[in-house]
């Protein structure tokens, strides 16, 4: 019996083409996983397309957007006999439940894995084709396919086809197995966000239905080595998470087995029946009813009418059906959880504003508005025929468009209601957290520029697609793959937005700038949108399937009259609008803003590179002096500055050709798909104090040589001046350059003309390097190469130079250089500052202008100032705390702070930096000035911390300057990362630098693993984040550890004595290393050693720990622990090394509350030489915790097992 | 007004002749279409209904062209699927109202007061709000009628509306029907011979897309005046007579066949001349066509 209708089912599944259509899809996007780069974007870099953990995740993925897909398959399984109405026959059959059951089910979940199967065979054959790059492959093997198959998939497919089966049993809706489908993949959404807390990654590797994030956390800390050559491991996290959810597919299906009975609906498992309505069986003589009088009509106002009332009929049907209620929920879990982490960042809360909140709302939304269209488009294209109410509809004297009009616009109520529950929702949100500022407008307008505009493009597309397409399975499958496919093309950098009809415009929302200069586009792109899906639409309803004839040709017959009642003029209309608008955003995005595709402007640079790079070692004067005055017309967000360089010849034989670099404006590559043009960038005059014919130039690149008339000899000084503006013009593709707002105007001295061929612009990624055929180039110079000391990091046409600035604005503005203000007037109704620098400082620069509040304090002679937008109160005292603690503590421990002053400026939330400039920082409002907390138990004060480590910044970058070459990092960032840890530990204690500090070891262990090229030691870091950030402020504060403060705060500022404002040459890694190295006691030599010249680990763990009461009181604590440490390579294969170590060996008693630790009872550093050490103790208190490197001292892949309870 | 049908054919792709060469005209009035299933009603009903387009022949109603006009033709349609049904979830005042908006029925007030008088001429009145997903078969058909009849039809198809209907029901409908006024063409499809007696003034049967008879069902009935015989045997002599007679009808009562044999003279002993019913029309005519074939 179970056989037969085992085989029934599969045949029945295998029959059908649609199987097969899906065998195809999940067979190319597997294909193109590893045969394209840009499909999911995880095999780069040094990473093989077709490494273990690529295809694991690729698995992974694929069955999570393939489920929603499928979803019919499981669940139709047991719904078509109710659908084919065969229930009755086969229910009184001999068929047991069982037989019925498992063969069903079965016979689905093998069609599904056939299907899947797909997966593994379009992976490895993608790896085989001919374009993929040798050495983007490593050794290529049938069982790295299948093993994530099996492990992954399988299981994956077991879950699911359980799900939707039992689904499907217990509605009997095929729509309520839809919305399961957009539920799982929610809950893997959920799983993403629980795992960005530290502590609840186990939690989030359970909870992930489709393994995904298991994965990720089974190999978040695999370096690129690993990732190459290891499998996903059967770890206990690993087995955990596929062993609930293959439970949980057994109980579902056992609960399935449980309720079901072979009985039509009503006895269905937990169905309630629909109460019959009963008459009084005589036949009543149908009364005598006077028919009333009443009109027809048929005119256009009554079509239309009759539009906006079936409008609201299925708006009604729709939000009355229960499974919506399911949709809501889904909409709101996943927008609260986004807007949570939103204002939960790692370890920092920030306050939720409406103006963060709003846009992150919608855009959480974003996908489930797609599914929630491209579900009900179907539905509702289908609705009549699966109420088998068709042909009453068809025969009714309603146009086309009335019936598909009334469609479109009934669900684009619901969706737009689904919108508004999300603005109301986020509201809600806010004043659960405590936050009061509600912002009606704002929601409002964001509601107008991303929900309605979405929901009106949205609709008409996919409703046009299923009324042409007349396939419900292929509809979806093809909107799926439309997106799918646009965000592919726009992976590999085709993103022309005239083409990606349905994803919303882009805007970033600021406080201090509002919607800046984003609404000409998003009226201008969402208006072509809309009447791009909208001629779709029209196209479906012409073709939309009326009578009982569904054939083409019919179809295509009855399209001719369609034509001419309407379909003509609605098609006109829509294309005048579509062209017209297409044609304004076309206008803008390519002829005002010059659009390229990044591949072509990568070309351009490589062009580029080719051709000035032979300059690149001829003799240019160095800039000794720069007076700029900068008018900044921020309601025209436009600025004009003109300047004058001093510039004087340092070398040792006369400069005949000067090699001047302007800004390019040409098309640049912004990241690896986008590139943006600065079209609004001019240069009206360069003049020079000395005779010279202009040889070449280049407007685009920006490149200009002249020929001095009379060589420059060595030590002359040659004057130059310039004038330029900058004004935008329309709008761009993609991005905007908000350098000149009109409220929060940051531009820095890029926009300056320099000498010099400058080595920056160049195409720095390998692969991008090689695909535009230029050699692969070292990131930066060899710490040991002398001439790279001539530099420093910081500019390459600088070293000290004196500066000067006149700053004009509109009068509602302050406008702010580096220096001190020397007089403030007003002239035309514009503001003037003139800021004087009494020091040189390096060619390091910026101008801002907004609205600011101000508020200052004399700290001991230090003027400090925050310059803020008038509400972003939340953040300014931890700001200014951080301020008086570090001037307090470095200027106390390194050396004097050179200024008289420490501003912090804000600046819109475009970019999300803070960055030193002398004595100025200027400051997003997307990273400190909407920090909620407090810091120590509360998490980490982020703006504190931000604040010191800019103000440090004056120290480490400000006074010593490293030389161009590896290493710069590591004292700029590394030392003040450090230095804004240690004074984060004297304000909030141990604890909070503990919790910060564990992040950062997160940090630079998933880093290493996304290494594009190579890791290197400490000493040499390439300006790598999360080396110079995350492994410095590790590197230093284990050194502190190890040598004592007061040694580290030797060896820094002797380090700083010997080379503040030093330069050329300047300073390396290893000047600093020297300094260091002389404060360390012989017997540490070799931490320096690990800590800066090599990439060490370690992986520590307690075994065990007991305790027993002493007679006096006291207690023995027995610990033993295991310790090892191994050398990494540049990819991170590692190679264990002998262990002679000082290890902290810790033992913690009572909890204290906050704390993980537990009052240390002892803490000692141990020497460690043996991989399993026994070790005897005696402490006072009773132990509860033990073990070795409690604090994370050193670096340990598995952190969280370094303590362990004590027996 | 008068539909006429000329020469329609319909062949479907998969090579079923639905209809062929029909020529209909049809008056106002109930019209009846008798005919087996899969004659070809459902196909004809629905290209009259503007559902369907044949491969030959016209259709006129009136001075329209079925075929050329269909939006014409649907402001002025009633039609009643065999197969149809409703969002269960709505009463059957929505549903009623729903309908009378897209029949053209747009005055608010005008609407609601037709709806309640639909309800009630239906005698749906009393289980007007409830959910018409509960609704028996017969209720259903009465909504499905109240349906039709709410843009004030000129042309009223109903297509099989009485199969599956209780006898109580089946009156229940009839009588419906039975109500609407003179000036209406009405085509009811069936298979069910008391459904066009009851009824009917005009009436065709239609057996494999063809139609074989035509006329009012009195004057259908002379045809075979005299010239059916009655004749109740044994079970094994049953094939006998079908040999040797034209059988057209074979019931049984009490279980002994009683055989109805279409004869110009008595076909012999124990035959009894009965007065023909339309019934006997149908199966000579249907019989007769299928005998005519095999």
């Amino acid at each position: 019996m179970f056989l037969t209708v085992f085989l029934f089912e599969l045949r029945y599944q295998l029959r059908r083409p649609v199987t097969w259509l899906f065998f195809a899809v999940f067979f190319l996007m597997a294909f193109f996983s590893t045969a394209s780069e840009g499909f999911i974007g995880i095999g780069t870099g040094q990473i093989h397309r077709n490494a273990p953990f690529v295809l694991a995740t690729a698995i992974g993925v694929l069955t999570a957007i393939g489920q929603v897909i499928t979803t019919a398959l499981a669940g139709t399984a047991v719904l078509r006999d109710a659908q084919l109405g065969t229930q009755e026959l086969l229910f009184t059959t001999r068929l047991s439940r069982a037989g019925y059951l498992c063969g069903r089910f079965l016979g689905a979940f093998v069609a599904m894995v056939i299907i899947y199967s797909a997966m593994p065979l379009g992976l490895l054959l993608g790896s085989l084709m001919p374009w993929v790059p040798a050495d983007k492959l490593g050794p290529v093997s049938l069982w790295n396919v299948i093993q994530p198959f099996l492990l992954i998939a399988l299981p994956n497919l077991l879950f699911i086809s359980a799900l939707l089966f039992a689904v499907g049993s217990l509605t009997r809706k095929l729509f309520s197995v839809y919305v399961t489908g957009i539920a799982l993949l929610l809950v893997w959404q959920i799983s993403q966000n629980v795992i960005r807390n530290l502590d609840r990654l186990k939690l989030g590797s359970l909870i992930d239905p489709f393994g995904i994030t298991t994965v990720d956390i089974a190999t978040r800390y695999w370096t690129v080595a690993e990732k190459n050559s290891r499998l996903v491991p059967l770890d206990a996290n690993v087995l955990a998470n596929r062993g609930l959810w293959v439970a949980i597919a057994i109980g579902l299906f056992a609960m399935v087995y449980a309720l079901f009975r072979l009985r039509l609906q009503g006895g269905g498992a937990g169905k309630r029946k629909r109460a019959t309505v009963s008459e009084p069986s005589a036949p009543a003589p149908a009364p005598a009813v006077t028919t009333p009088q009443f009109t027809l009509s048929f005119d256009r106002p009554a079509n239309w009418r009759q539009l906006l009332s079936l409008a609201a009929f299925h708006f009604r049907v729709i939000v009355r059906e229960p499974v919506f209620l399911a949709i809501m929920a889904i909409g709101v879990i996943n927008l609260l959880i986004n807007v949570w982490y939103t204002v939960n960042q790692q370890d920092t809360v920030y306050w939720p504003v409406t103006a963060t909140l709003a846009p992150s709302a919608v855009q959480s939304m974003f996908l489930f508005m797609v599914i929630v269209s491209t579900l009900y488009g179907g539905e509702l294209i289908w609705k009549e025929r699966q109420q088998r109410a068709d042909q009453m509809h068809d025969a009714l004297p309603v146009p086309v468009w009335v019936s598909l009009g009334g469609k479109c616009i009934g669900l684009a109520l619901v969706m737009l209601l689904l919108g508004a529950l999300a603005i109301l929702a986020t509201a809600a949100f806010q004043a659960i957290m405590g936050y009061f500022r509600f912002e009606p407008l704002l929601y409002a307008q964001v509601y107008l520029a991303s929900v309605v505009p979405l929901v009106v493009g949205l609709v008409p597309l996919t409703v046009g697609v299923h009324a042409l397409v007349n396939q419900k399975f292929v509809g979806h499958l093809i909107i799926i793959v439309y997106f799918v496919g646009l965000s592919v093309m726009s992976n590999l950098g085709f993103d022309h937005r005239l083409y990606q009809v349905g994803i919303p415009s882009s805007f970033t929302y600021s406080d201090m700038n509002g919607w800046g200069p984003y609404v000409p586009r998003i009226v201008t792109q969402q208006a072509y949108y809309i009447a791009v899906s909208m001629l779709l639409c029209v196209a479906g309803g012409m073709l939309l399937v009326r009578g009982s004839d569904a054939t083409w040709r019919e179809r295509r017959r009855q399209s001719g009259a369609r034509w001419a009642q309407g379909g003509f003029v609605a098609t006109a209309v829509l294309a005048t609008i579509a062209l017209a608008f297409g044609g304004v955003f076309y206008w803008n995005a390519n002829m005002l803003n010059d659009y390229s595709e990044v591949r072509k402007s990568e070309k351009a640079v490589a062009a580029w590179e080719r051709e000035w790079k032979p300059l690149e070692e001829l003799p240019q004067p160095r800039i000794v002096g720069t007076t700029i005055e900068y008018d900044a017309y921020p309601e025209r967000r436009s600025a004009a500055w003109r300047g004058t360089l001093t510039a004087v010849n340092r070398h040792d034989r006369a400069i005949d050709t000067l090699f001047v670099q302007l800004p390019a404006t040409a098309a640049r590559p912004q990241n690896s798909y986008t590139a943006a043009a600065n079209t609004g960038l001019v240069f009206d005059t360069l003049e020079f104090s000395r005779p010279v014919s202009l040889v070449v130039n280049e407007t685009g690149e920006g490149v200009r040589l002249y020929r001095l008339a009379e060589p420059l000899a060595p030590g002359d000084t040659l004057l130059v001046r310039f004038a330029a503006r900058y004004e935008p013009r329309g709008f761009p593709n993609d991005g905007f350059a908000n350098d000149v707002a009109v409220n929060g105007t940051f531009m820095n001295n890029s926009y300056m003309p320099g000498f010099g061929y400058n080595p920056q612009g160049e195409l720095s990624d390998d692969d991008i390097r090689e695909r535009n055929k230029l050699a692969p180039k070292p990131r930066m110079k060899s710490i040991d190469d002398t001439t790279a000391r001539r530099q420093n990091y910081i500019s390459n046409d600088t070293d000290w130079m004196a500066f000067e600035a006149t700053l004009s604005t509109s009068a509602d503005q302050i406008a702010i250089a580096p220096g001190y203000l020397q007089r403030e007037w007003t002239e035309n109704s514009r503001r003037y500052f003139h800021y004087v620098m009494d020091q040189p400082i390096l060619g390091f620069y910026s101008f801002l202008s907004a609205r600011y509040a101000v508020k200052k304090e004399d700290y001991k002679g230090t003027s400090l100032e925050i310059y803020y937008h008038p509400w972003h109160t939340f953040a300014l005292e931890s700001m200014l705390q951080a301020s008086k603690d570090g001037l307090d503590y470095f200027g106390a421990n390194f050396s004097p702070y050179q200024y008289r002053q420490y501003r912090i400026l804000e600046f819109p939330r475009y970019q999300g930096f803070a960055q030193a400039f002398p004595n100025t920082i200027p400051f997003s409002e997307g990273i400190g000035f909407l920090m909620r907390n407090k810091g120590g138990d509360d998490g980490v004060d982020r703006a504190y911390f931000v604040a010191a480590h800019e103000l440090a910044h004056q120290w480490w970058a400000h006074q010593v300057v490293g030389a161009n070459a590896q290493g710069a990092t590591t004292f700029s960032e590394g030392l003040a990362e450090y230095s804004a840890l240690t004074v984060l530990e004297k304000r909030y204690g141990r604890e909070a630098t503990q919790k910060f500090l564990r992040r950062e070891l997160d940090g630079y262990l998933q880093g290493r693993g996304v290494e594009r090229k190579k890791e290197v030691p400490f000493l040499y870091v390439e300006n790598q984040p999360y080396i110079h950030y995350q492994k410095g402020s590790l590197v230093y504060f284990a050194l502190r550890d190890y040598i004592g403060e007061a040694a580290m705060n030797q060896g820094l500022s002797s380090f700083l004595k010997k080379w503040a404002f030093q330069g050329p040459p300047y300073p390396t890694a290893r000047d600093l290393y020297a300094e260091l190295d002389a404060v360390t006691p012989d017997s540490l030599k070799y931490v320096l050693t690990d800590l800066f010249e090599e990439i060490t680990l370690f992986d520590n763990k307690a075994v065990s720990a007991t305790s027993t009461k002493r007679p006096d009181g006291r207690y023995d604590v027995r610990l033993t622990v295991q310790a090892k440490k191994l050398k990494a390579d540049s990819l991170g294969g590692t190679q264990d090394v002998p262990m002679v170590d000082y290890v902290d060996i810790g033992i913690f008693g009572d909890e204290v509350k906050g704390q993980k630790l537990g009052v240390p009872l002892l803490v000692q550093k141990v020497k460690i030489t043996e991989p399993e050490t026994t070790l005897d103790f005696v402490v006072d208190q009773e132990p509860r915790k033990a073990g070795i490197d409690p604090y994370n001292i050193l670096i340990d892949r598995t952190p969280e097992d370094n303590l362990t309870a004590v027996q | 007004m008068s539909l006429v049908i000329d020469r329609l054919s319909k062949t479907y792709p998969n090579g079923v002749r639905a209809l062929s060469n029909v020529s209909l005209t049809i008056g106002p009035g109930m019209f009846g279409l008798l005919g087996p299933n899969g004659a070809g009603k459902s196909t004809l009903m629905r290209t009259i209904a503007t559902l369907q387009q044949p491969d030959e022949g016209t259709i006129h109603l009136g001075d329209l062209d079925v075929l050329a006009q269909p939006t014409e033709v649907r402001k002025i349609l009633g039609y009643l699927p065999q197969e149809f049904g409703f969002y269960p979830n709505l009463s059957a005042e929505t549903t009623l109202d729903h309908y009378a908006a897209l029949k053209g029925v747009m005055v608010p007030g005008e609407r609601k007061d037709l709806v309640h008088a639909l309800l009630r001429q239906t005698n749906l009145w009393d289980a007007r709000a409830k959910a018409v997903g509960g609704f028996s078969g017969g209720m259903k058909q009465r909504l499905g009628i109240a349906i039709a009849l709410a843009g004030r039809p000129k042309l009223l198809i109903v297509d099989e509306p009485t199969a599956g209907l209780d006898p109580v029901e089946r009156h229940r409908f009839l009588n419906l029907l039975a109500e609407i006024g003179d000036d209406v063409i009405v085509i009811l499809s069936t298979h069910l011979v008391e459904d066009v007696r009851e009824l009917c003034r005009q009436m065709a049967i239609i057996n494999r897309g063809e139609v074989i008879l035509e006329g009012d069902p009195a004057s259908v009935l002379e045809e075979v005046r005299g010239r059916i015989w009655r004749k109740r045997i044994r079970k094994e002599e049953l094939a006998g007579y079908q040999q040797s007679l034209r059988v057209i009808s074979t019931r049984l009562m009490a279980g002994e066949p009683i055989i109805n044999v279409y004869s110009d003279a008595s076909p012999g002993e124990g035959f009894a001349e009965v007065e023909p019913v339309l019934e006997d029309v149908y199966f000579h005519r249907v019989g007769g066509a299928a005998l005519a074939e095999g």
